[in-house]
């Protein structure tokens, strides 16, 4: 029996694809099909494809002349696929020609014809509509963000809203013109199919509420709310509205960060019994007024190793502090939780005060160690008694990460969908619940708790 | 000067790295060992040339020795530095000196009434990087030190061995004093310790201790033999870090860093042997001087480490009699 092997991404399955898949199939007698993985598609770089990973894998599946589907998740697959799968050509369309000509030490390797006039990037062009963005407020993360959706396909920034827009308006340095609203009612009545809310923390549960309550899907900067019951109130709304409310957590959507959780679950380092992430920064060094920096360490930062040791932990049994104080506001803080089974999360964060910002994993045969800056993942090292046993990994990372994050709150919007899997509801509402438990401590003694 | 007529109590693992520096020092005669067990005395003798061995105690003290070195385990040092400083041998013993901070605190009540050097046996204290650390913290480089981290974990699979010793073994007992070394070194004092154990088969195979210090500054300090964890310790402060890689404790280099990634320093500072040469000079410097205590590790030092250590002992002979 011939074996065939051909890959793609196969967004919006169309007759081109098909006209490949068929040549391919009557070379053989047997043809498996490589689907590539939404991580994957995003960690090389392609943020432009409109379909899941699942209505991607499900239309290929359907197709008669196809007789497997694999996924394809990472760069060396195609020639460990070769091996496993004892194949007799590797079939793919000449668009690539030569560029697998590598794979020819280990099968045939032919370059087809496509089907002229017709591709997925054709049809994207003409048949997706744009997700038009309102953003809420001008400052550091809007200017961030704007910056990178500029890198995420068939979106744009259409309206902006901030209480001095004039004034504000050019620092954002948008790619094409957007109504400009100092009002935020008629801000949220214009053209747009999704909010982007950043600004001051404890103003941005009445922006998200109003937003949702218009029935805007909502990307909100992190943290959303610092205050009890807020953020259940705004998924009760979003559900209720079938709308997507989504934590800008930016690590939480890196394919490196995923394929981290996946490496690590698939029981490496035996039973994870620790886990401990450490984010610092020194704000007032990086230009951010005093204001900014007195929300404290804990409201600005906790959820990034929160994510981490939620991720692997699962809900907390108990929480305690150990923070540092000055004025008032904690300029460091370690929250430590208790998981079922004896594991121990170690959550540290600082606003003035530098440490490693490293992440390590703990079990009992071994450890992973992500390197500074471990919530930018780009590289993870698993570890052993026997130092010779080390296994590194390495990923591609672009940017500031913040891509990955709005590519999935765009598919998702277009989907429909209002939840993440990347970042679930309850989720969201555990990593609250560590950020909601301190500030009523803080609020309670003003010595230490 | 007249050589130091050197006596050894115990036969074990670390005896048997330390006569190796040990016979290096210039100062030293090895004269004598002790352990209970005459097969290990005999052997230990012959593959390290000393001229006698006993398993009698009182024999071993008759047995014209002006210092000690204990490296018997854990629940034995108290009555063992007890006796050889009483009959006036200057005593350099391993970590940690006693499970009972007020065994310790009679110790050395007992060496200042004698006048005699006694020494606790952590290595790192002594060792030219850590002193490097110490003096790099102390000028203020990285501004004021808000937290101190350091980790000891050494996978033990065994389950006969001492480190499971339901009584006396566990993570804490063995490899506690290292990271509480440089929490005390560095933030001094401490006001509360919280442990957060994993309890196997009544034996702590890993701690995490957090204490606090002077103005809520704080250390995590961890060990493990059932746990992994990356070697590497960290001091925090308000203008930058330091940070010493795996394995920190005989680390030969560190690094100072900043939010500016850089205005990276790198010190490096080797050391000779398995490291143990450095406790070794300091205890014979001591005894040289008619020194009583250590500026590197002083009594209050150690007692303040040993009291963290006895806690947390206190705490597990009570939940194992609930």
């Amino acid at each position: 029996m011939k074996k065939i092997i051909t890959y793609g991404t196969f967004d919006m399955l169309h007759i081109g694809h098909i006209n490949l898949l068929t040549r391919a199939k009557y070379r053989g007698d047997y043809l498996i099909v490589g689907v590539t993985s939404d991580d994957y598609d995003r960690s090389r770089g392609k943020l432009n494809v409109v379909q899941s990973q699942e209505e991607r894998i499900k239309a290929v599946s359907e197709l008669d002349i196809v007789d497997e589907v694999i996924i394809e998740t990472h760069k060396n697959q195609k020639q460990e696929d070769i091996k496993k799968y004892h194949i007799d050509e590797f079939v793919i369309g000449d668009d690539w020609d030569g560029y697998f000509d590598y794979l020819k030490e280990f099968t045939e390797v032919i370059y087809l014809p496509r089907t002229q006039g017709i591709s997925s990037t054709k049809i994207r062009n003409e048949s997706v509509a744009d997700i038009n963005f309102g953003v809420v407020n001008v400052e550091h993360h809007s200017k961030r963000f704007v910056n990178e959706l500029g890198f995420v396909n068939f979106t744009k920034v259409t309206s902006v809203y901030d209480k001095n827009i004039e004034a504000n308006y050019n620092e954002l340095n948008l790619l094409s013109k957007a109504q400009k609203f100092n009002d935020y009612e008629a801000f949220l009545k214009s053209n747009i199919d999704a909010v982007y809310v950043c600004g001051d923390i404890a103003s941005r549960y009445q922006l998200v509420k109003k937003a949702l309550l218009s029935g805007k899907s909502v990307l909100c900067e992190n943290p959303i709310t610092i205050r009890d019951k807020e953020l259940e109130e705004l998924f009760e709304i979003a559900k209720e509205k079938n709308l997507l409310l989504l934590w800008a957590l930016k690590t939480a959507f890196a394919p490196a960060f995923n394929k981290l959780l996946e490496e690590i679950k698939k029981g490496l380092i035996g039973e994870i019994k620790d886990i401990r992430a450490t984010f610092t920064t020194l704000y007032k060094q990086r230009g951010f007024g005093d204001e900014y920096v007195k929300n404290g360490a804990t409201n600005l930062l906790m959820s990034y190793p929160s994510l981490l040791v939620n991720k692997l932990a699962k809900k907390h049994l108990s929480v305690d502090f150990f923070d540092q104080r000055v004025d008032g506001y904690d300029v460091s803080n370690v929250a430590i939780t208790r998981h079922a089974n004896q594991v121990l999360g170690i959550a540290s964060v600082g606003v003035e005060v530098k440490s490693d910002g490293n992440a390590i994993i703990s079990g009992t045969e071994g450890y992973a160690y992500i390197p500074a800056p471990w919530w930018l993942t780009k590289e993870f090292h698993i570890r052993f008694e026997d130092p010779s046993k080390e296994i590194k990994f390495e990923f591609e990372f672009a940017g500031e990460g913040l891509r990955y994050m709005i590519a999935e709150f765009v598919s998702l919007v277009r989907q429909k969908r209002i939840e993440s899997s990347r970042l679930t509801i309850d989720e969201m509402i555990e990593l609250n619940k560590i950020i909601v438990a301190y500030n009523k401590r803080k609020n309670q003694s003003t010595t230490n708790i | 000067m007249k050589k130091l007529k050197l006596g050894i109590i115990g036969t074990g693992r670390i005896a048997k790295r330390f006569i190796k520096d040990a016979v290096q020092n210039k100062n030293i005669e090895v004269q004598s060992v002790f352990s209970r067990n005459i097969l290990n005395v005999k052997a230990f003798c012959n593959e390290n040339s000393i001229p006698c061995g006993f398993t009698g105690f009182n024999d071993f003290l008759n047995s014209n020795i002006d210092i000690v070195y204990i490296a018997s385990p854990h629940e034995t040092h108290y009555s063992y530095s007890k006796e050889c400083l009483l009959k006036e041998k200057h005593v350099l013993c391993e970590k940690p000196l006693t499970l009972n901070n007020d065994e310790l605190k009679e110790l050395i009540a007992i060496a200042k009434e004698k006048d005699i050097v006694f020494l606790e046996a952590i290595k790192t204290a002594f060792m030219p990087n850590f002193l490097k650390v110490l003096e790099q913290v102390n000028s203020g480089i990285i501004g004021d030190i808000l937290e101190v981290r350091a980790t000891f974990t050494k996978l033990t699979t065994d389950k006969r061995l001492r480190e499971y010793d339901q009584q006396f073994g566990g993570a804490t007992n063995e490899l506690g004093t290292y990271p509480l070394l440089l929490a005390v070194k560095i933030l001094g004092e401490i006001d509360i310790a919280s442990f957060y154990p994993i309890i196997d088969n009544h034996i702590d195979v890993a701690n995490r201790m957090i204490t606090t210090h002077q103005n809520n500054k704080i250390a995590i300090s961890t060990v493990g033999i059932g746990m992994k964890q990356e070697g590497c310790a960290v001091i925090s402060g308000t203008k930058g870090y330091i940070y010493i890689p795996a394995p920190w404790w005989l680390s030969n280099e560190f690094y100072i860093r900043f939010e500016d990634v850089n205005k990276e320093i790198k010190h490096t500072v080797e050391h000779t042997g398995n490291g143990f040469s450095y406790e070794i000079d300091e205890f014979i410097h001591l005894i040289q001087q008619g020194k009583k205590e250590s500026d590197l590790l002083s009594h209050k030092e150690i007692s303040e480490i040993n009291r963290i250590i006895s806690i947390y002992n206190l705490q597990k002979q009570n939940r194992t009699q609930e």
